[in-house]
């Protein structure tokens, strides 16, 4: 939908709803970067660095908790109407 | 990267609109290709971007041509591959500097991914030329 209402922006540009979109794809988006980070530390790190990598999986997991439950509550209120 | 603006003035059929939409989506894609060489991580940010842009332009006039589609299925495996990238871009910037082994993982398996991007990009070359010179 962002790309549609940037394709015909030059004629039917519709600012607001725009911003909206973006909005709400941003906060999708960063739930996904946090969950898809998660994974990927998850299938990557060694065995014998996985203490180290203790601090950073717990960032990572509050991340994606605060980022899932914003985007949530996000989208139950966004309003997608031209 | 905003997208460039498209000037539809004087577009008179969903043909017209439908070439300057890809024609300008193309041109950014190719313009920024050359990141898949340079194998830097904001060009590669950017190019993926553009071709994200690219991809939805010819998902949404698919039904004009069906090479669209086609052109449209590669560009979304490219797509994946440079998303695989950009994940452990993200990762490796915030992995701690001790968890070298991790890191040499991660940075193998990017490099990967881009190798397997440049085959997807020669492939979609060929069926950018065709999109490049159609008419709707």
């Amino acid at each position: 939908m962002r790309s549609l209402l940037e394709d015909v922006g030059a004629v039917a540009p519709h600012r607001e709803l725009l911003k909206r979109v973006k909005r709400a794809a941003a906060a999708t988006d960063a739930a996904r970067d946090a969950a898809i980070l998660l994974r990927l530390l998850e299938n990557n790190v060694t065995s014998s660095e996985r203490e180290l990598a203790q601090p950073l999986f717990e960032r990572l997991r509050e991340k994606e908790s605060a980022a899932t439950g914003d985007a949530c509550r996000r989208l139950r209120r966004a309003r997608f109407e031209p | 990267m905003k997208p460039q603006r498209i000037d539809l003035r004087g577009a008179r059929s969903l043909g017209d609109v439908a070439k300057r939409v890809l024609e300008t989506r193309l041109s950014e894609a190719r313009t920024l290709a050359g990141a898949l060489e340079r194998r830097e991580r904001l060009e590669l940010h950017d190019f993926r971007i553009a071709c994200k842009r690219l991809r939805y332009a010819l998902e949404r006039f698919e039904a004009l041509d069906s090479t669209l589609a086609l052109a449209a299925d590669r560009l979304a495996r490219l797509q994946d591959e440079l998303g695989e990238v950009h994940d452990r871009d993200v990762l490796l910037a915030i992995l701690p500097p001790a968890m070298g082994q991790t890191e040499r993982r991660l940075q193998s398996e990017r490099e990967a991914c881009v190798d397997r991007a440049i085959l997807l990009w020669g492939e979609l070359r060929g069926l950018m030329q065709a999109v490049d010179s159609h008419h709707f």
